[in-house]
């Protein structure tokens, strides 16, 4: 049994998503703010397989460097665009913030493509769907009828788009392909508010 | 750079039309002056003016006009 958990970061109060699985003691996140509060959720207890990354904007990330250090064969999944961006503080923004973030641990990256599966255990597979428009590097991630989508949709907000790497264009062609994901989904995880369910009256 | 031209880039930023852009409209008052476009503009001068702006700088914006004088 799969069992999701929201972690309000301090840095733009952006979300991350720890996905638990209780009977092997393994654990996967949706983005990466402060360590701090993953290291008492998940250490020593769960074993940290995989990051997958909603997109490489600062607030989604900066956690990536400490929480690899407690986890060192944590995979980190992500896009081309999204790894520069993992190694450029101009391209993930943290150059105008008081930290500059650059990863560390570049051989911790996997290279996501769109519709791409990874099995998380058993016979549980995590899709990973590409949403540009908020950023280049901006995915989807769908697990079973739950889909994870970052900056791509929070529910009642309008997407940012006008960030460097931002394309209202695509955003729209994404919106349209999230709102075809959200028939067959129950739940949305986005990358900042609280979940929601959908479909319930279906 | 010409007027007209920082013009268009806070357009794009605010997402607007260029006849939107008014020097004396005051920010607090304009549609979508957030943190996200606080940022996006920071981006902006960096990219597009090579100039550092901070957040402190930021706060003492009071109109559209403090920002495009700032561009110059």
């Amino acid at each position: 049994m799969m069992i999701i958990e929201q972690i309000v970061n301090s840095i733009f109060t952006s979300n991350t998503w720890i996905i638990r699985n209780e009977k092997w003691k393994f654990a996967w996140l949706v983005d990466c703010g402060d360590a701090d509060l993953l290291r008492s959720a998940l250490y020593p207890a769960y074993d940290l397989k995989g990051i997958f990354l909603t997109h490489s904007h600062f607030d989604h990330i900066y956690g990536l460097n400490d929480v690899l250090r407690i986890w060192p064969k944590c995979f980190v999944y992500t896009n081309e665009y999204g790894y520069k961006a993992l190694l450029s503080d101009k391209l993930n923004f943290s150059r105008y913030h008081e930290k500059s973030f650059e990863l560390m641990f570049p051989e911790n990256v996997s290279i996501l493509t769109d519709r791409g599966k990874v099995l998380l255990c058993d016979d549980i597979e995590l899709e990973c769907i590409y949403t540009p428009g908020h950023d280049p590097s901006c995915f989807c991630y769908r697990l079973k009828d739950c889909l994870f989508t970052g900056d791509s949709y929070i529910p009642g907000v309008k997407v940012v788009t006008n960030l460097r790497g931002g394309n209202k264009e695509q955003q729209m062609f994404s919106q349209n392909t999230i709102e075809l994901e959200l028939e067959s989904c129950s739940v949305v995880y986005p990358g900042h508010n609280s979940m929601k369910l959908v479909n319930y009256n279906k | 750079m010409e007027t007209n031209r920082k013009k268009e880039l806070l357009a794009d930023m605010f997402d607007v039309e260029i006849s939107a852009i008014d020097e004396n409209i005051k920010l607090d008052e304009f549609d979508g002056w957030d943190s996200m476009t606080k940022l996006s503009l920071i981006v902006m001068m960096d990219d597009e003016c090579n100039k550092k702006l901070t957040g402190e700088q930021i706060r003492e914006f009071v109109t559209i006009g403090d920002i495009l004088n700032f561009m110059d």
